[in-house]
Parts: structure tokens; sequence; C-alpha cells
């Protein structure tokens, strides 16, 4: 067998692996990219150019990182680069989902306890659609720190390198996000199915 | 020391889950919380609404990558270049 063979016969093994790989790891990771782009055709486009980026740089993979916490990394890294380009629109203030508080400190609202564990209400598909449209309502600057940090489990850190920002920035983003999506699914869990 | 406000309180709920509050609001932290039960129900939906985002989102990946799109990933993989 002459090199040029060899070499089309490794390009072939190569795509019969990374077939796999997309099989097994597309669904996880167009869930990742419906999450922070909402869009289906970017989101479908953005696990692609992931898979292509992940092809191009198959020889650069480490054996001791896990396969999938490196194709993760990769489209998160493709979603935001889209964020970034398609970012047009003012952001909205958060303002209005913080928590507010009267002249002595204390809070203005009384909150209301919710009426079943968390885990509970979960377990139910429509409070689950609930809770995942609270994240998209989220402004997107908190909204890709929220999934980044608790959804996808990334560190502070990371999350500050990749939103190009300060790790204290991502902190507050982050517990501004947090206290936002409580507002937004709050009503729905206090005394909805009592 | 004295205890905190309730905005004191909300600023650094991230700090108690992480376990993270500074020394010298520990106490003051705690000692409102114990009183205050408008503070300690926010608290603790502070802590669920973590757990809810994660819940919601948790089943998501588990389907299987569509059809047509690993279709579409191999087809843009045959036009790269050859190695
Ligand atoms: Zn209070």
């Amino acid at each position: 067998m002459n090199e040029a063979a060899l070499t089309a016969g490794l390009r072939a093994v190569d795509e019969q692996v990374f077939e796999t790989l997309v099989r097994t790891y597309g669904g996880r990771l167009l869930a990742v990219a419906r999450r922070m782009l909402h869009e289906e055709e970017d989101a479908r486009d953005a696990v692609q150019e992931a898979f292509i980026n992940a092809f191009r740089s198959r020889h650069t993979f480490k054996g001791d990182a896990q396969i999938s916490t490196w194709l993760h990394s990769i489209v998160v890294n493709v979603a935001l680069m889209k964020l970034r380009t398609r970012r047009r629109k003012p952001e909205e203030s958060i303002q209005d989902f913080l928590p507010r508080f009267l002249p002595d400190e204390h809070h203005a609202e009384h909150f209301p306890s919710w009426t079943e564990p968390v885990d509970v209400a979960l377990s139910r598909k429509e409070t689950a659609d609930m809770v995942r449209k609270a994240i998209e309502a989220l402004p997107e600057t908190y909204r890709t720190v929220v999934l980044l940090r608790d959804i996808e489990g990334l560190s502070t850190e990371e999350t500050a390198t990749l939103v190009d920002t300060t790790p204290n920035a991502v902190k507050i983003r982050l517990h501004r996000g947090r206290l936002a999506l409580r507002t937004l699914i709050a009503p729905h869990l206090a005394g909805a199915h009592a | 020391m004295t205890d905190l406000c309730c905005r004191e309180v909300s600023e650094f709920l991230m700090e108690y889950f992480d376990n993270t509050l500074p020394e010298d609001v520990h106490a003051g932290f705690h000692g409102h919380v114990a009183t205050c039960q408008n503070c300690r129900v926010f608290l603790e939906q502070y802590r669920e609404t973590i757990v809810a985002g994660q819940m919601a989102c948790k089943d998501e990946g588990a389907a299987d990558c569509p059809e047509d799109l690993v279709r579409a990933v191999m087809t843009a993989l045959g036009k790269e270049p050859k190695a």
C-alpha cells in the first residue's frame, strides 16, 4: 500500500470514529447550544461548527481529558462566539427582577413558602418547562453566567475567561441572575399546586 | 457585632451557600436569619432556585442526536482538507 492510500485509510478511520462521536455526544451538545442560543438553527450550526473544530484539532486532544468535557468546552466556545456576533439589541435591565427593600432595609415583599419540595415540583414536565422559560427570560449577560456556572458546571475562573471578564464580575452576575430567576419562578411555585 | 439587615443577608447568600462568608459577618448573618422568617424563606428559595434550574435542564441532553444533524456534520467533515 502506498502512502497516499494509507493516509486515505487513516482518514476514513478518523471519520468513522468521528461519526460515533457525533452520535454519542451530539444530542447533549445540541441541548447545551439550544440553552445558550434558543434559535434551533443557530444551535444546530453551533454543534456542526463545534464538531468541525474538534475534528481539526483531534490530534491535539489530550488523552487524560474526557472526550465529553473536551467537546463540551468546544461547543460552549462556539455558542459564546455566536452570541457575541449576533448581539444587537440593548440588554434589558435586571433591576426589576431583584428583591426590593424598604428604607429600613427590610424586604419590601413578603415571601410565601413554596408548596412542595423543589424536586417534587420539578418532576412535572410543565414545571420544568416553566423554569427553562424563566432561564431564557433572564437578560443575556446574566443568563450566560447562570448557564455556565450552575447548569454546565464550569468554575468561576473558567467562566470568567470564556466571557472575558473578571472572576468577581462573574460572581456578581451569577448572584443577581439567581435572584432574578427566583423572582421569575416563585409565583409558579407558591400556592399553584396547594 | 450587630446583626445584618435583610438587604445584607440577601447580598451574602451566595457566600453563605459557598461556605465563604467573611469571618466578621458570619455571626451577624446567622443572628438575622434566626429572627427573620422572611429571610429564612428567601434563603431556602435561593438554594431551591439553583436546584430547579439544574433539574429543569438535566434530561435535555439525554436525547439522541437528530439523524439529519449527524449527516450534516459528516458531510461538512467530508469537505475538510485531507490531513
Ligand atoms: Zn430579614
